[in-house]
């Protein structure tokens, strides 16, 4: 699960505030928001870097959370769930901006993989944070999100692979694939740094 | 829009109430659909998984590999076009089962080969199931009782075509050289033995035995390659009704 997101014990975890808001206290709904506004914007605007209207896109991620709160599984995190919201809304913004239909079908979710989640040591990740802002918009969509996700976002491959809905070992396999990707960029790009 | 006023813009429409929860049963009645169509779904593939297997088991396929290793080389030809389609769009459909709920249920952590495997085996268990149980054979004689054209064509079309490379039947008139067999399609074949055809070990061919026979077609004379007593012995019912067929009635159906 998230890393970041240990909450201390006088602060209501985001699944309590979920019940407060479907018991019909708005204000809990306010207090989710203020809680994931940031790192949404941050998310999107890593996500689809270049675009103006990021926190317009947030705040219909909230408002759908918002209309949809009854569907969510109160057993289960609520922070990958918001992420999905957010993942599928800037997906569907990136689509119909592009008109390209993007890819539902990969050969990486089919087969098994052996990638287990490894700690890195923080110069490891300081490193990586530092190739992925200089190389991040060179690198393959379907790789740049997992990558976003686990360096940006401490998210574990488990709830990354909540996120996108795919095999833990392909969040494993897409983030061993994006680091190689970027190192090659960022060694591409070193003469003319 | 400043960033700063997001939740305020948000808890104002929600004040307003220009944004509004939608109820569980909103998400309730979509849920329980899916459900039930999965269910259907899935249902349908184990009594597909069931036909496959007891139009294997009709034509003699289903026992081919304990005719020995020589036997194999057959093991192609008797597909019939229309079991051959039903047997390769039974995997299609189950690749597309495996789609579906990765996408609706909760399967999409694990690798689709994975979920594709799962239930590729329990629709052929619940399948294999469904086959050990009557109801094909119960299905059978229904639609030929009630002349219900596609479902008495449907098992007539598995259980038949095949018969140029293996026929499943009782032995009739058997003699040093040949014996005649009728197929449970009620067909009547004339069988040549010679001195190229294997018979299963320590089995000696006689009249009204069930067998399973894989050979060379011409005509309606078969020359045998193999002779196998059938693993899954024929009824009683089914014995007297094969015995009892004129040998001078076109049978074929």
């Amino acid at each position: 699960m998230e890393r970041d997101s240990l909450l201390t014990t006088d602060q209501p975890s985001d699944e309590t505030l979920v019940a407060h808001v479907i018991d019909g206290n708005t204000e809990a709904f306010g207090a989710l928001v203020r809680r994931y506004e940031q790192k949404l914007l941050r998310y999107g605007r890593r996500f689809m870097s270049g675009r103006e209207d990021i926190e317009d896109i947030v705040q219909e991620v909230f408002l759908r959370a918002y209309k949809n709160l009854r569907s969510f599984d109160r057993s289960r995190r609520f922070s990958p769930w918001i992420y999905r919201i957010a993942h599928n809304s800037f997906v569907n913004e990136m689509r119909r901006a592009t008109r390209h239909p993007t890819v539902t079908f990969d050969a990486d979710i089919l087969l098994p993989n052996r990638t287990r989640e490894s700690p890195e040591d923080d110069h490891d990740r300081a490193e990586m944070r530092e190739f992925l802002r200089k190389g991040l918009e060179k690198l393959d969509q379907k790789y740049r999100e997992p990558l976003i996700l686990y360096y940006f976002e401490e998210m574990s491959y488990a709830a990354i692979s909540e996120i996108l809905h795919i095999p833990v070992s392909t969040v494993g396999v897409r983030i061993n694939r994006g680091r190689i990707a970027l190192r090659k960029i960022y060694s591409m790009s070193l003469p003319s740094l | 829009m400043s960033t700063k006023s997001i939740d305020q813009e948000i808890l104002k429409k929600i004040r307003e109430r220009q944004v509004t929860m939608h109820p569980t049963r909103h998400f309730l009645v979509p849920r329980v659909c899916s459900v039930v169509l999965l269910a259907l779904f899935a249902l349908f593939l184990v009594l597909l998984a069931s036909f496959i297997l007891y139009a294997f088991h009709r034509t003699g396929v289903l026992y081919l590999p304990m005719c020995g290793s020589a036997a194999f080389g057959y093991l192609l030809h008797p597909f019939s076009w229309f079991t051959g389609a039903l047997f390769f769009g039974g995997l299609v459909l189950v690749f597309l089962f495996g789609c579906i709920i990765c996408k609706t249920a909760k399967f999409y952590c694990m690798p689709l080969l994975i979920i594709l495997l799962i239930f590729g085996t329990a629709f052929m268990a619940f399948g294999a199931l469904v086959f050990m149980s009557p109801l094909h054979s119960f299905l059978k004689s229904f639609s030929e009782r009630h002349d219900l054209t596609i479902v008495k064509s449907l098992y007539n079309t598995a259980t038949r075509g095949t018969e140029t490379h293996t026929a499943t039947g009782i032995v009739r008139e058997s003699t040093p050289d040949g014996f005649e067999l009728v197929t449970l399609s009620k067909k009547i074949i004339a069988v040549r033995i010679d001195g190229s055809t294997t018979f299963q070990k320590d089995y000696m061919i006689h009249d009204n035995d069930a067998v399973i026979v894989v050979g060379n077609m011409s005509g309606t004379m078969m020359t045998a390659g193999f002779v196998h007593r059938s693993p899954a012995p024929l009824s009683a019912e089914e014995t007297r009704e094969l015995s009892a067929i004129d040998v001078n009635e076109d049978a074929s159906e």
